[in-house]
């Protein structure tokens, strides 16, 4: 190859590549604009703080998720139940008078033992998706029989300003979310942790011969999930200031989509943390848009399907294009 | 007769094949020759009906054939079988002649019946139509599928490297078969890799070099030089580096001692050192255990017996990084396929420094110049995923991203398998260099000309067993191939 060739090569190579990373950015930045100029009440100041509002939630859970999808190990599909259980061993531990502070501690712990538990059986070989479901199942029954289904409603709330609470007039949550954004994208790319964990989900058995500790990696992953899904727990608690058995209905899929449609490659080995946090901020816009535009929920849903199918299948295409 | 007549093909600005003609007569087995990247694959897509030319014609017996898909193509007669088996292992040998029938349903009583012909034209006759294909070797899978093939009425027979995972009884059961179905006036085009292969089943020879049709002649006008000038484009003096010549007593004492090691694939224990500077052979067919050593020291393989000695000491582990190995499957576990090349380069160093701590990405890029540089890969191609690497270039990516880490031993499995003859000798010179710099390497290799022109000293195992152990200097390739198959060499 000649050089002049490859210099042409090299600059093709790096539009591309700029494509690439600006690639899920433009969707997101078509949409806001258009519907900005069309959708009367989206470009205002509340609403735009309203949207990273909501899809901090499920922002800040599939940033934890997406360590999972990133080290070759598909999702979790026990999100919601382990939100709620932050929920509970937070609001419980308040309630009998303990210090905020240990009810955190607690919250966390209990996620980090659930997410050790997961992510060691999952290393030793079980499918995620099977392990998960059933943990999921067996975790939310347990803690709906400890909780004998009540609902805990915590008056004074200590955390009301941290989960509905504002900053500079922007929701401590959003700002939480932000935060945990920027440290996922630099997780990944400068962490040696973070670099190993791509390694093992692009490859486990190369990872492994070469002394790349997978099975620990692995469980490191579920217990980032399990963390962010207790923060999320506990966030909601701040926010309604009660626990409750069903208030997380549906987030797992949220987190799933939300994944998917940030273009991080499920088989793994590929893609960045922020992503999953970009991706729910995409399908909450989506939702929000429509919602402005009064359709439907049973259209909303439908539309929000379409929208995960469509992503995958140019992801598909766009590989197929640039092997 | 097939006839191929300025064939191209081009994705975008990369000529892969251009105007390429040749013809292979009916009767004769033809060798499809070149390195990897010449166009043989490309050539193979399109005779399979998975690529579309971009111009030329192909006929068979003067007509032009339909090729525009898979199905079209065998339809026209034209059956290829690829590299990756495709017979389907948890159903019977009859069935998975059912899967290819036109006919919708699947008639289990006369399955049997309709495939023992054409099993018996290559000589599968002794095996039962309904034992699963799982159950037979990789050679009778390969028969199983040209079988199957067969029965579609395949006049054009592409058979993509069949013998390039074989042992050797088996590669002999498909020459045979092969040369079989050539004397049955069908057209065979045989890639391979393998030289020796061309003097003992092939009547002519087509060799492409870079999208081009380089030579065609027939063997018996062909000499070594004449086909790696044609696949090289250039003579090439040596493939093996030499061995040197040197006093035994003379080597640094052993980095590895194994003592009366045995594990599940090794019956009898074994010794073996391993001196820095020098380059050992493990030779065998394909599980007869000679694979067994490399990985008993690499610890993939669990001891059942003995002990392994580094430095004269006992350990259960050595310190990470000290011992670098790479398994016969470098697609498997070799590389990161789809990451850039100086991903994979500089794993192992990342991974011995630990998982906690920052890591600046130019500098892990950086890191893998010089390994890059002395594994002779091109800085253009360090950036780009492994998987779009020739084989050669992904072995030297699968060796050296090891040197990173500065390992003491070096264990290499196939260390040139689907790696053509061009690269195979700089892999020689590149580890024969690395042995000079004080690297011990232990190579298993069932290429017997490979083990006896690189190999120093070599150890033969058969049927589980260390059967014999001699500098390669003092073996022949027949006493070799004796020792292999049989386990020892008999006295007349």
């Amino acid at each position: 190859m000649s050089a002049k060739q490859q210099g042409a090569n090299g600059a093709q190579g790096m539009g591309r590549i700029w494509l690439k990373r600006l690639g899920p950015f433009l969707p997101i930045i078509a949409l806001a604009v258009i519907a900005s100029l069309t959708v009367d009440g989206f470009g205002t100041t509340p609403n735009l703080i309203a949207v990273v509002q909501a899809s901090a939630i499920t922002g800040i859970a599939a940033i934890g998720t997406a360590a999972i999808t990133i080290s070759g190990k598909f999702v979790s599909l026990a999100i919601e139940q382990q939100a709620v259980t932050a929920a509970y061993v937070f609001a419980a531990t308040v309630s009998a008078g303990q210090p905020v502070v240990l009810a955190f501690a607690l919250a966390f712990a209990v996620a980090i033992v659930l997410g050790l538990v997961q992510g060691y059986l999952v290393s030793r070989g079980l499918n995620p998706i099977v392990t998960t479901l059933a943990f999921g199942s067996a975790l939310f029954g347990t803690v709906v029989m400890l909780a004998d289904n009540r609902t805990i409603t915590l008056s004074p709330n200590p955390i009301a300003w941290l989960g509905g609470g504002t900053t500079f007039g922007v929701p401590n949550q959003a700002i939480i979310f932000i935060i945990l954004l920027v440290l996922g994208s630099l997780f990944l790319a400068r962490t040696r942790l973070g670099r190993q964990m791509v390694l093992t989900g692009a490859n486990p058995k190369a990872a492994d011969l070469i002394g790349v500790p997978t099975r620990r990696i692995i469980m490191i992953a579920f217990v980032a999930a399990a963390l962010t899904a207790a923060l999320v727990g506990i966030l909601v608690v701040g926010q309604v200031s009660q626990a409750k058995s069903d208030m997380f209905r549906g987030l797992t899929i949220d987190v799933v989509a939300a994944i998917l449609v940030g273009g991080i490659a499920i088989q793994g080995g590929e893609g960045q943390l922020w992503r999953a946090g970009f991706g729910a901020i995409v399908l909450t816009m989506l939702g929000n848009i429509m919602l402005l535009l009064g359709i439907d929920a049973g259209v909303r849903d439908l539309l929000k399907g379409l929208l995960a199918a469509a992503v995958l299948l140019s992801m598909k295409l766009l590989k197929a294009r640039n092997p | 007769m097939l006839e191929i007549s300025d064939l191209s093909k081009s994705y975008g600005p990369v000529h892969a094949l251009t105007d390429v003609s040749f013809s292979v007569e009916a009767g004769k087995v033809t060798a499809l020759l070149g390195e990897n990247g010449a166009g043989k694959s490309t050539l193979v897509k399109i005779l399979s009906g998975l690529v579309t030319p971009s111009a030329g014609t192909i006929r068979v017996n003067g007509a032009p054939v339909d090729l525009s898909s898979p199905e079209r193509a065998s339809r026209s007669g034209v059956a290829v079988v690829q590299q990756e088996i495709s017979v389907l292992a948890n159903l019977s040998i009859a069935e998975n002649f059912m899967l290819t029938q036109p006919s919708g349903w699947l008639r289990r009583g006369s399955a049997a019946a309709f495939c023992k012909p054409y099993l018996e034209r290559l000589g599968l006759g002794h095996v039962d139509p309904d034992t699963p294909v799982g159950a037979l070797t990789i050679g009778e899978r390969q028969l199983v599928e040209i079988a199957r093939m067969l029965s579609q009425n395949a006049r054009v027979l592409v058979l993509d490297e069949p013998t390039a995972a074989l042992a050797d009884t088996d590669i002999d059961l498909v020459h045979k078969a092969v040369l079989r179905l050539a004397s049955e006036g069908n057209v065979v085009l045989y890639i391979t890799h393998r030289l020796n292969e061309l003097e003992e089943i092939c009547d002519a020879a087509v060799v492409l070099r870079n999208g081009r049709l380089a030579d065609a002649f027939p063997i018996k006008e062909a000499s070594m030089a004449r086909i790696v000038h044609a696949m090289i484009g250039r003579e090439l003096d040596e493939l093996y580096p030499g061995v040197p010549t040197r006093d035994q007593s003379a080597l640094p004492a052993p980095v590895a001692r194994l003592k009366g090691v045995a594990t599940r694939g090794i019956a009898s224990p074994i010794d073996l050192d391993l001196r820095p500077g020098e380059i050992v052979a493990a030779c065998g067919q394909l599980g007869s255990g000679f694979v067994e050593p490399l990985r008993a020291i690499a610890g993939v393989s669990p001891l059942t017996a003995g002990t392994i000695e580094f430095d004269g000491h006992t350990a259960r582990r050595v310190a990470q990084g000290d011992i670098a190995y790479c398994s016969d499957d470098r697609q498997l576990d070799g590389f990161f396929r789809d990451l850039p090349v100086w991903e994979s380069m500089s794993a192992p160093a990342l991974a011995q420094s630990g998982l906690w701590g920052l890591v600046s990405p130019s500098r892990l890029r950086q890191s893998v110049e010089v390994v890059a540089d002395r594994m002779t890969i091109l800085p253009a191609y360090r950036e780009r995923p492994v998987h779009a690497l020739s084989g050669g270039n992904a072995q030297k990516v699968s060796i050296g991203k090891w040197l990173s880490g500065k390992p003491r031993i070096l264990l290499l499995e196939e260390p040139t398998r689907g790696v053509d003859v061009g690269a195979r000798a700089e892999i020689y010179r590149l580890l024969r260099a690395l042995a000079e710099d004080g690297l011990a390497i232990l190579f298993a290799s069932t290429d017997l000309d490979e083990v006896l022109g690189f190999g120093e000293r070599v150890q033969v195992f058969h049927a589980n067993r260390l059967v014999h152990e001699a500098p390669s200097a003092q073996l022949t390739r027949d006493q070799l191939a004796t020792w292999i198959t049989h386990g020892g060499i008999e006295r007349e």
